[in-house]
C-alpha cells in the first residue's frame, strides 16, 4: 500500500453536481507529487479534501496505514502551505512557527529550539521578531513552509506556494523547495498551474481536466510523451494533424495522413503501455511542439511540403506560419538557423517528436472540420 | 474645470447645512440670557455650563445612559458575534430568513419596538426599570454589532483559520487565539457604533424609562418642557464635542462611515 | 465541512440571539400586531383600523407623514446628489475627512441636534430677526411648530443616509466611463444622466429607501419642531399612549407604522435586485 491512498474519492459542493468522482492516486513515502492543470479543474480540491477541509460524500483517504476520511482536520497532522502563506498577522515570525507546537502542548526551551530549526531550514534565522507584515513575499512565504515543517507533518501539502512571487525569485524558490523536501524526506502533494514548475519540482505530475486525471507520470513523461489531447495541448503541442495507424513495429510506429506518409518513435516502453496501446487501423492524432520540428527547402524523409505564410521575429526564436495540406502549422526556429522566406518549403519532423496518441471520434470529426486530414 | 465651481457650491452649501446648526448651538451656549436668542445679546458668560453640572437630572441620567450604553453594546456583541461568524462562515438553509430576523430591529420603527416591549413585555413580565431599559436597547444594538463585525469578518482570509485548524487548533482555540485577533478593528468599530447608538436613543428609551430611571436624552426632553433657557445649547455642546472626538478618532482608526 | 458538525455548530452560535430576540423583540411585536386586531370583547375586527382611518384627524396625520418623507426623500436627493458626485472624485484621504463630517449629524444626540433649529427657527432666533432687520416684517413669522420645520430638521438628519450609498455607488464608476461617454459625442449634461446616474441607481435607491423609512418614523425631530400642533405618526404613538394612555388605539397606530414600514422596505427590495 502507498503512503498516500486516494481511494474512488468522490467529493460534491452542491448534492448531485461532483467536482471529483471515482479519484485515484497513490503517493509514495518521500515522493513529490504535482496535481498540474489549468485554473478550475478541480486540482485543489483532493488538497482540501486531504486537509480536512471537505467532507468526500465517497471513497476513502488513507495516510500512513490510517483512515483520514472522517477525521477532523484539527487530528491530521498535515502540514498546509498556502497560495495566500495565511501567516498570522498579529504575531510575530517566532509565534507563527510555534503555533502548530503551542496546539500540541508543546513550549518552552523544546518549542524555541524547534522553532529556530525550522527557521535556519529556510534560511531565516534572526527573523523571528517580525512582524509578517515586515517581510518580504519571499520571505513570508519561507514562514509558510517553516510553520508547516515544524510540526513534522505526516504529509505536507502546498497549493499554489509560489504563485504570489515574481518570476525571478518564483525559480529560485523552486529549487529551494525540492532541496528541502529531499532533505527532509518528506512525502508532499503540490498543487500548481505552472508547468515549468510542476516540471522542475515533482517525481511525479499528475495533469487533471475537469476533476479527472489525463495523465499520470514522470516529467519527462509528461513532457515529451503525452497521452491525452489535452495534456498535449495544455503542455505546449500547439500542432496536430488526423492521421490512420499504420503498421507498429516495437516503438515504431507508421501513420498515414492523405496523401504522405510519417514515421514516429514511441518513447516509453510499448509492453507497459497496456489498454492504451494503438493497433493498425486505429485513426489518431499526431502531435507535434513548434520548435521540435525544421523547416527544409527541399523534401526530406518524414517531411511534409507547405508554404511558409508568415515569418515573425522573436528574438532568440523565429516564427512561421506554415500552410500544408494537413493544416496550418507553427514551428519556432532557432535564430541561429538560416532564415527561411516567405513562400515554398517542408516541415520535417524527428520520428520522436511526433505523438501519437489515440482519439475519440469528436476529435477526429474537429480535425475533419478544420482541413487536417 | 469649469463646472466644477457649481459642485464646490453645492458641496459647501451641504456642509453648511449639516454643520451650521452646531455651529449655532455653540455660540448660543456663551450667552448670558435668561432665554434663548441668538446671537446672544448681554454678553457672554459660562453660567449655562456651570448649570448642567449642577442639574442633578443630568449628572443621574447621564450615568445611567453610560451604564445602559455600556452594558447593551457588550451584550449585543456577546450575542452578534458568534451570528456574525455563523452567517460569514457557513452556507445553510434558513440563512436568507435568519438574516432577515437578525437584521430587522433596525427595519422597525424603534418607537414600535419601544411600545411594544412596555406593553407586551415590561408590564407583563414585571421585569424593573433599568433591566428593560437594557434589553430594549440591546436588542436594537444587536443588528449593527452583526452587520459591522461580519463585514470585518468577510474581509479576512479564511486561509487564516484554516491554517490554524490544520496547525491543530479546535475551533474554538483558532477563532479566539487566530480569528478574533484580526478582527478586532471591526469589533472595536461595532462597539463604538452601537455605543453612540445607545447613547443617543430616543424611542425605545421613551417607553422603557421610568420614575428614578431616566436616560440622558429623554430628561434633556422633558427640561425642554419646564424651561427654555440656553442651559441644553450647554449640554448639547459637550454632547457634540464628545461625538465629534468619538467620531474622528473613530474614523481615523477604523474608518466608521464605512459601516454606518 | 462535516455536516452534521457543522449544524451543531451553526445551532449553538445562533441560538441566544434567536432565543433572545424572539422574546423581546419578535413576540412583543407579534402582539401589537394581534392586539391591533383585537375587539374590546375579544375576537377579531378591522375595528380599530376603521375607526383609526375613518378619523379625520388620524388621516390627515397618516398622509402629513407620508407627503414629509416623500417631500424629505426628493429634497435629500436634490441636494446631496451634485455634492456626492464630488466627493466621489476625491482624493481618497480628502473624501475620507469630509464623509466623517458628513456622519456627524447621525451620530449626535438628537436632542442637542434638534435644539439647534429652535434656536434658528424660534420667535427670535437667527431667521426672524434677520427678517425683521430687513425690515421684511414686523412682528415675527411662526416657522417652529410648522410641517417646514420638520422637513428642515428631518433634512439635516437623514442627508447623510443619502450622501453615504450616493457616493459608495458613485465611487464605483470609473473616471474613463465617463471620458468615454464624453468622447462618443455625449454633452456634459447627456453623459450625466445617460451615464452616471444610470450606474449609480443602486446607491439612489438604497438611499431614498434609507430616508423615506426614516423620515416616516423619526420622532424626536417632529415632536421639537412639531410638537403637538403638527402631529406625525411617531407623535401620535407618544401621544395616545403616554399622554392618553389609551392602549387600544396606540396600538393601532403601532401597527399602521409598523405595517407600512414593512411595506415601503418590501416594495423597494422589489425594485433592488441585489443589496448595495
Amino acid at each position: 500500500m502507498a503512503y498516500l491512498d486516494l481511494i474512488d474519492l468522490r467529493v460534491e459542493y452542491e448534492k448531485g453536481q461532483p467536482i471529483l468522482d471515482g479519484f485515484n492516486l497513490a503517493v509514495e513515502e518521500g515522493e513529490l507529487v504535482s496535481l498540474l492543470g489549468p485554473s478550475g479543474c478541480g486540482k485543489t480540491t483532493p488538497l482540501r479534501a486531504i486537509a480536512g477541509f471537505i467532507e468526500p460524500s465517497g471513497g476513502q483517504i488513507q495516510v500512513a496505514g490510517k483512515d483520514y476520511t472522517r477525521l477532523p482536520p484539527n487530528k491530521r497532522d498535515i502540514g498546509l502551505v498556502f497560495q495566500s502563506y495565511a501567516l498570522f498577522p498579529h504575531l510575530t515570525v517566532n509565534q507563527n512557527v510555534a503555533f502548530g507546537l503551542r496546539m500540541r502542548g508543546i513550549r518552552g526551551a523544546e518549542s524555541d529550539r524547534r522553532v529556530q530549526e525550522a527557521l535556519e531550514l529556510v534560511d531565516l534565522s534572526g527573523y523571528g521578531d517580525r512582524r509578517p507584515g515586515q517581510l518580504s513575499g519571499g520571505q513570508r512565504q519561507r514562514v509558510a513552509v517553516a510553520r508547516a515543517i515544524v510540526i513534522n507533518p505526516k504529509l505536507l501539502l502546498m497549493d499554489e506556494p509560489l504563485s504570489n512571487l515574481d518570476a525571478k525569485l518564483r525559480e529560485g524558490m523552486r529549487v529551494e523547495l525540492r532541496r528541502l523536501q529531499q532533505r527532509l524526506g518528506a512525502t508532499m502533494l503540490y498543487v500548481t498551474h505552472d508547468q515549468a514548475e510542476a516540471l522542475s519540482l515533482s517525481d511525479r505530475i499528475v495533469v487533471m481536466n475537469q476533476g479527472q486525471i489525463e495523465q499520470i507520470g514522470t516529467p519527462e513523461d509528461i513532457f515529451y510523451q503525452p497521452s491525452t489531447p489535452f495534456v498535449a495541448d495544455f503542455l505546449g503541442f500547439d500542432n496536430h494533424f488526423v492521421v490512420m495507424v499504420q503498421s507498429i513495429d516495437g516503438r515504431r510506429i507508421h501513420v498515414q495522413a492523405g496523401a504522405y506518409a510519417f514515421e514516429a518513435e514511441e518513447r516509453r516502453d510499448p509492453a507497459k503501455l497496456g489498454e492504451t496501446r494503438l493497433r493498425p487501423g486505429d485513426a489518431a492524432l499526431a502531435y507535434f511542439r513548434p520548435e521540435a520540428a525544421t523547416l527544409a527547402p527541399e523534401p526530406a524523409p518524414n517531411s511534409l511540403p507547405g508554404s511558409v505564410l508568415l515569418r515573425t521575429f522573436r528574438g532568440s526564436t523565429i516564427q512561421y506560419v506554415v500552410a500544408t495540406d494537413l493544416g496550418e502549422f507553427t514551428v519556432l526556429a532557432s535564430d541561429a538557423s538560416d532564415p527561411v522566406d516567405v513562400g515554398p518549403a517542408h516541415v520535417v519532423f524527428e520520428p520522436r517528436s511526433l505523438v501519437i496518441m489515440g482519439s475519440d471520434k469528436e476529435q477526429i470529426a474537429e480535425g475533419i472540420k478544420n482541413g487536417r486530414t | 474645470m469649469r463646472q466644477s465651481r457649481g459642485l464646490y457650491a453645492t458641496l459647501i452649501l451641504l456642509y453648511a447645512f449639516l454643520l451650521g446648526p452646531f455651529l449655532v448651538i455653540f455660540i448660543a451656549a456663551f450667552g448670558a440670557d435668561a432665554t434663548l436668542a441668538f446671537p446672544p445679546r448681554g454678553g457672554f458668560s459660562l453660567h449655562w455650563f456651570a448649570n448642567v453640572f449642577q442639574t442633578s437630572q443630568f449628572i443621574e441620567s447621564f450615568w445611567i445612559s453610560l451604564g445602559v450604553a455600556l452594558l447593551a453594546t457588550f451584550i449585543a456583541l456577546l450575542l452578534g458575534i458568534p451570528v456574525a461568524y455563523a452567517l460569514v462562515n457557513f452556507r445553510f438553509p434558513g440563512q436568507g430568513v435568519l438574516e432577515t430576523i437578525f437584521s430587522s430591529p433596525i427595519l422597525v420603527p424603534g418607537l414600535v419596538v419601544g411600545f411594544a416591549m412596555l406593553r407586551f413585555f415590561v408590564l407583563f413580565s414585571g421585569v424593573n426599570v433599568f433591566t428593560g431599559l437594557l434589553i430594549g436597547h440591546t436588542a436594537v444594538l444587536f443588528p449593527y454589532s452583526v452587520r459591522v463585525v461580519s463585514a470585518s469578518l468577510r474581509n479576512l482570509d479564511p486561509a487564516l483559520e484554516q491554517a490554524a485548524i490544520s496547525l491543530g487548533a479546535n475551533r474554538l482555540r483558532s477563532f479566539m487565539l487566530v480569528v478574533l485577533p484580526n478582527v478586532r478593528a471591526g469589533v472595536a468599530a461595532a462597539f463604538i457604533l452601537a455605543f453612540i447608538t445607545s447613547f443617543n436613543n430616543v424611542p425605545i428609551s421613551l417607553f422603557l424609562t421610568g420614575p428614578g430611571v431616566t436616560t440622558l436624552p429623554i430628561s434633556m426632553l422633558v427640561y425642554m418642557e419646564y424651561y427654555y433657557d440656553p442651559t441644553i445649547a450647554a449640554l448639547s455642546t459637550l454632547l457634540i464635542l464628545f461625538t465629534i472626538v468619538l467620531v474622528q478618532g473613530a474614523e481615523r482608526l477604523l474608518g466608521l462611515s464605512q459601516f454606518v | 465541512m462535516r455536516q452534521l458538525n457543522q449544524n451543531r455548530i451553526i445551532t449553538i452560535l445562533v441560538t441566544p440571539a434567536l432565543l433572545f430576540l424572539s422574546l423581546f423583540f419578535l413576540l412583543p411585536l407579534a402582539a401589537v400586531l394581534g392586539g391591533s386586531f383585537r375587539g374590546e370583547t375579544g375576537g377579531v375586527t378591522l375595528a380599530g383600523y376603521l375607526d383609526f382611518f375613518q378619523d379625520r384627524t388620524s388621516l390627515i396625520i397618516y398622509w402629513r407623514t407620508l407627503r414629509l418623507g416623500v417631500l424629505v426623500t426628493v429634497l435629500a436627493t436634490i441636494m446631496a446628489y451634485p455634492p456626492s458626485y464630488l466627493l466621489s472624485r476625491m482624493p481618497a484621504r480628502r473624501r475620507a475627512l469630509l464623509m466623517s463630517l458628513v456622519i456627524l449629524p447621525l451620530m449626535t444626540n438628537p436632542v442637542a441636534r434638534t435644539y439647534a433649529w429652535l434656536i434658528i427657527l424660534g420667535r427670535f432666533g437667527v431667521i426672524n430677526r434677520t427678517l425683521i432687520a430687513l425690515g421684511l416684517t414686523e412682528e415675527p413669522v411662526r416657522l417652529l411648530f410648522t410641517e417646514t420645520a420638520i422637513v428642515i430638521g428631518l433634512l439635516q438628519l437623514f442627508l447623510p443616509l443619502m450622501v453615504l450609498p450616493l457616493v459608495g455607488a458613485l465611487e464605483n464608476i470609473p473616471d474613463d466611463v465617463i471620458e468615454a461617454a464624453r468622447s462618443l459625442g455625449a454633452g456634459e449634461l447627456t453623459a450625466f444622466f445617460r451615464v452616471i446616474v444610470p450606474l449609480s441607481a443602486d446607491g439612489l435607491v438604497m438611499g431614498g429607501t434609507l430616508v423615506f423609512t426614516g423620515a416616516i418614523t423619526a420622532f424626536v425631530t417632529p415632536a421639537i419642531l412639531g410638537g403637538s400642533r403638527v402631529l406625525v405618526m411617531s407623535t401620535l404613538l407618544r401621544q395616545r399612549a403616554l399622554v392618553a394612555i389609551d392602549w387600544p388605539s396606540a396600538t393601532v397606530v403601532a401597527a399602521i407604522m409598523l405595517l407600512t414600514t414593512l411595506a415601503v422596505n418590501l416594495l423597494l427590495r422589489l425594485f433592488r435586485p441585489k443589496m448595495v
